[in-house]
């Protein structure tokens, strides 16, 4: 075989990424982002505008990378076993990080339920603050996580299947039961009797539930974008 | 899938002998499909019998649990939710409950609104320091 020949093929499984904007288009908008919102908090004029214009333009990369990679996926065949087994890791990785984030979290919590300061009368929920009933809508907006859970894997698994229909229908009822959740922890937000500001117990509160909202409302949007791409491609076999 | 046989594994080893046939099964059979169905028509390699075992796999879903248990989580909720106000409606007005030195506190103000309310304040429910 001469070099000329052997060139024209790979000897190894992995994806070798060709050039692309989407990197250091994401890098910019993240710093943006970032920015906007340190900015925002610290009460700069015209940094909330800034904000949501970084987050349009973080939703524009996604995208815009989304698509390469579903082109790379499908019509160029770039994912090997080796790069699906690679795919797997990342996202092992990323879910790992994520519950390190919240193990964090509920860390802040438990240090300051297991022995409650002398000044909040030394006990949890500090005194004069009534805690959220767990059993009313934090249950239910448990069983509406769940149900979401599987109305995405039933689209998943319909669209591996071949079943256009079935994925659509299966992403549609996901982004309905996403915004369900979402209005029922405004709800919940709106009817509690402490606010954020009231005591390490409101801080703990919002800090996690307000994170888990956020965790809601990101895949939400990655998932109106699939919504878009699925309408875009038709997969029917 | 990278995780796979390790987690087939070390499945088989904490179920293998504790438990009955009916239960390990139904462990298993996440990470087990039965009987993968053979190839007819794409080239048998590893890739394709990739793709037809998750194949095969998506094939086995099933969530009737999901409509009934929102069903039910929705009507618990109800209930509690119409107990709450019950019990709300016979405690004192917000002006008269102890505001303790931890509550409210404000070291500047929200970058929201008036600065002075969260973002979804609601006065039947919160109390405002003044």
């Amino acid at each position: 075989m001469t070099n000329l020949v052997r060139s024209n093929f790979q000897a190894h499984p992995f994806h070798l990424v060709s050039p692309s904007p989407w990197p250091i288009f994401t890098c910019i908008s993240l710093l943006a982002l970032t920015t906007s919102g340190v900015l925002t908090m610290h009460g700069f004029s015209f940094a909330q505008d800034f904000l949501y214009m970084a987050l349009l333009l973080v939703i524009f990369t996604m995208s815009f990378w989304f698509r390469d990679v579903i082109s790379e996926a499908t019509y160029l065949g770039n994912h090997t076993l080796a790069v699906q087994r690679g795919i797997n890791m990342g996202i092992a990785l990323f879910i790992i990080s994520e519950a390190l984030f919240f193990l964090a979290i509920f860390w802040t919590f438990f240090h300051s339920a297991l022995s409650p300061a002398a000044e909040m009368g030394a006990q949890w929920p500090p005194k004069g603050i009534d805690s959220v009933n767990p059993f009313e809508l934090p249950l239910l907006n448990t069983v509406i996580l769940l149900s979401s859970g599987f109305t995405v894997t039933y689209a998943h698994h319909s669209l591996i299947q071949g079943n256009r229909s079935g994925a659509l229908y299966g992403i549609v009822l996901t982004v309905m039961l996403a915004l369900i959740f979402t209005g029922l922890q405004g709800l919940e937000y709106t009817v509690s009797s402490f606010t954020l500001s009231d005591s390490t117990y409101g801080s703990c509160f919002y800090f996690g539930t307000g994170f888990h909202g956020l965790n809601y409302v990101a895949p939400y949007i990655i998932i109106c974008l699939f919504l878009k791409t699925k309408k875009i491609y038709n997969i029917e076999s | 899938m990278l995780p796979r046989p390790s987690m087939l594994r070390a499945l088989r080893l904490s179920t293998g002998n504790r438990q009955s046939p009916v239960l390990r099964n139904a462990l298993q059979c996440r990470f087990a499909s039965t009987e993968p169905p053979k190839l007819v028509g794409p080239m048998d390699n590893a890739f394709n019998r990739e793709r037809l075992a998750v194949k095969h796999h998506a094939a086995q879903s099933a969530g009737s649990v999901v409509v009934p248990a929102l069903i039910i989580g929705g009507l618990n909720a109800k209930n509690l939710w119409d107990e709450h106000w019950e019990h709300w409606e016979h405690m004192p007005p917000l002006e008269e409950r102890v505001q303790y030195p931890y509550m409210n506190i404000r070291t500047k103000a929200y970058p929201w609104g008036d600065g002075d309310k969260v973002s979804l304040f609601d006065p039947f429910n919160q109390a405002i320091q003044s």
